[in-house]
């Protein structure tokens, strides 16, 4: 791999790591709310677990903002963000492959949120 | 043949199919929701999904075509629960009234929530993604109930030729089925024909219901009520009483003349002196016809297919009213007082257009209700009456017909009456143009009747328009019959819908010889040209009173 290339990859993968990194813990639900947000003009609206699974992950983030999530709040999460997997084209996978991994990583925010509610 | 794994069983199936036929064939089933064979298969609903080893996400069965050495996995944790996830989804854009759904008993989408044990965790039951309702006179749109499988839009143009329906997502996020650019049904061409209704998988297409106003009539003591049944229906209303398919018409149809005179109509009868009177009239057009080919059809679309599609065969078009129109025209101007009310019980949502349409009839309409299997169903059920239970009553003598019955669809009947015998020959119908995959096509018979050779041609299906035309270049006819909402068979719907298009569309209309019917021996020329024939010009009227 040339010099210039192996700098743009070294590049890239800072930029990830810190992307990763500076997701903050106030701001995760916002942020995740954004990204999805952002996405609508790639949506297609053809198949159901992008088109119908987007609008509902949005409302469920806005439950987190409003801190009023339960256990089940927490599994249908789950659910949706898995089920992106069934998409019909890459642009579902990704949202999907996307939310899965800042979930995975930070899953403790999320469960917190739970713990907190009606406490 | 290709060799594949499905489910840890070795299967052989034809290169090109699909996961989900090659499973088929093997006996494996995969649950399906927007797919039709042939006609829409598009992976939209992502309830056929598999899992194919090697592929790090799930694939829809229906447009996944096999490849050697290929290994599926149709059941497993990770497909159950995204199936689950997205029937949830879509049930919590679907407005769950199922109690008065038009669908009543027969929706796959409330089966396969069944099959799959759907609950609701955070979302639903739903109340739509949209409220708007569109009315129209013979099919209506519920769009709270529209689960965007895209099989209307499919059927509409791939099978009845019409491109009504669009699949409009200027709005991804909150796409719509609906007539094409927000126009009406009329507006947009439809031309009734019902194929989107047997398709729709939930109740959002439905025909445009009669009950109130025919209770309406049954109520009003003043009013003498008649029913007129098209017979072609019966196989079709005994079985959704539990009888089996094949139970002679004879058997059940004194129940349901019960059953209607226990719903309160005064008069119980048939259809057939109209359909006898309607292959009379049709003879007689033919035979004072001078510009051939004569387009003729009992089925009550195909007018409105030609006004809007083919507008230049509209002065070939028959002026012969349908057989029910007929036979409403005849007890209301012939027997009875023309103020009593005459209901037909059939199978087709547009004889609910047709009736409805100004200025057919004279002075006022011969029919003024069309009830449907279904609706009749419903009445029956509502009213409490147990159909089996019923001895069976006879129709009413003086309106209805006994002679004998011959099959074989009206160029049959045509050429009976032609040959002026009870029994003729046996016309021979040839193929000479079908669809590959689907039953539509075009059939062709000769007929030869005092040295006069008559040529018939036969169309099932809208897609066959178009080779009609290119045929009519070089072939002559003088008869054509337009069968354009040929259903039978044409795609996979609930089994139960299935089944009755099966029977209400078998190509095997049941005729009389009107020669050897004494009511319409009895009857002069002139009242027959009055009772049975449109206007002058009314296709046209018609046409200009809808805008």
């Amino acid at each position: 791999m040339a010099k210039e290339h192996l700098t743009v990859h070294k590049l890239f993968e800072n930029w990830i790591k810190n992307a990763t990194a500076n997701i903050k813990e106030e701001k995760i639900f916002q942020q995740i709310k954004t990204y999805l947000v952002d996405m609508h003009p790639d949506i297609c609206g053809k198949c159901v677990p992008c088109r119908d699974g987007v609008i509902r992950l949005e409302t469920i983030m806005d439950m987190f903002m409003e801190g009023v999530v339960s256990l089940s709040t927490l599994k249908e999460l789950e659910r949706l963000i898995i089920n992106l997997r069934a998409s019909r084209c890459s642009v579902g996978l990704d949202i999907g492959k996307n939310l899965e991994i800042a979930f995975q990583n930070n899953y403790h925010i999320f469960y917190d949120a739970v713990k907190d509610w009606r406490r | 043949m290709v060799k594949l794994t499905i489910d840890g069983k070795t299967v052989k199936a034809k290169r090109g199919s699909t996961i989900l036929e090659a499973a088929k064939e093997a006996g494996i089933k995969i649950p399906t929701l927007c797919y039709l064979k042939e006609i829409n298969e598009i992976g939209f609903c992502r309830i056929c999904i598999v899992k194919v080893e090697g592929k790090q996400d799930l694939v829809s069965s229906c447009n996944t075509p096999i490849k050697r050495g290929m290994v599926v996995c149709t059941d497993n944790e990770e497909i159950r629960l995204s199936r689950k996830a997205t029937l949830s989804l879509l049930a919590s854009s679907h407005r769950f009234d199922c109690w008065r759904c038009p669908k009543d008993g027969m929706c796959e989408f409330y089966d396969l929530l069944k099959q799959e044990d759907i609950t609701f965790n955070e979302f639903g039951p739903g109340i739509g993604r949209t409220s708007e309702q569109i009315i129209s006179e013979g099919i209506s749109m519920d769009l709270t109930k529209c689960i965007l499988c895209k099989r209307c839009v499919s059927v509409c143009q791939s099978i009845a030729s019409g491109n009504v329906f669009s699949f409009n997502d200027d709005d991804s996020l909150r796409p719509v089925v609906r007539p094409k650019s927000n126009q009406s049904f009329f507006e947009s061409g439809c031309f009734q024909c019902g194929l989107c209704i047997a398709a729709c998988p939930t109740g959002t297409l439905f025909e445009t219901s009669f009950i109130n106003q025919v209770k309406a009539y049954l109520r009003d003591d003043k009013k003498k009520v008649v029913a007129q049944l098209d017979k072609k229906i019966q196989s079709a209303l005994a079985t959704s009483f539990g009888y089996l398919e094949n139970t002679p018409i004879e058997e059940t149809i004194g129940k349901t003349y019960e059953a209607l005179r226990l719903l309160g109509f005064d008069i119980v009868t048939n259809i057939d002196h109209g359909t006898d009177l309607f292959i009379f009239a049709v003879a007689k057009e033919l035979l004072h016809k001078q510009k051939k080919p004569l387009f003729i059809t009992s089925c009550s679309s195909t007018p409105l297919y030609i006004q809007k599609h083919k507008p230049e065969w509209e002065k070939a078009l028959s002026h012969v009213k349908s057989p029910h129109l007929i036979n409403g025209a005849l007890i209301k101007h012939k027997f009875l007082d023309p103020g009593v009310k005459v209901v037909t019980i059939s199978s087709c949502p547009a004889q609910k257009d047709e009736i409805s349409a100004p200025n057919i009839g004279i002075a006022q309409k011969d029919v003024d209700a069309v009830l449907t299997v279904s609706e009749l169903v419903r009445m029956i059920n509502q009213a409490g009456i147990d159909y089996k239970k019923l001895k069976g009553v006879q129709n009413h003598k003086t309106f209805t017909t006994n002679s004998t019955i011959y099959r074989g669809g009206i160029l049959q009947g045509l050429a009976n009456v032609l040959m002026e015998t009870k029994e003729s020959t046996e016309l021979i119908f040839k193929t000479v143009t079908k669809t590959k995959n689907l039953p539509m096509k075009i059939e062709e018979a000769t007929f030869k009747v005092n040295r006069q050779l008559y040529k018939f041609a036969r169309v099932h299906g809208g897609k066959m328009i178009k080779p009609l035309s290119l045929r009519m270049k070089k072939q002559k006819y003088d008869v054509i019959e337009l069968l354009l909402c040929q259903q039978e068979g044409t795609f996979e719907a609930h089994e139960d819908i299935k089944r009755i298009n099966h029977i209400t569309h078998e190509n095997t209309h049941i005729l009389n010889n009107p020669l050897h019917n004494k009511t319409i021996a009895n009857l002069d020329s002139e009242t027959i040209d009055k009772l049975s024939i449109f206007e002058q010009g009314s296709h046209e009227n018609i046409k200009e009173g809808r805008r």
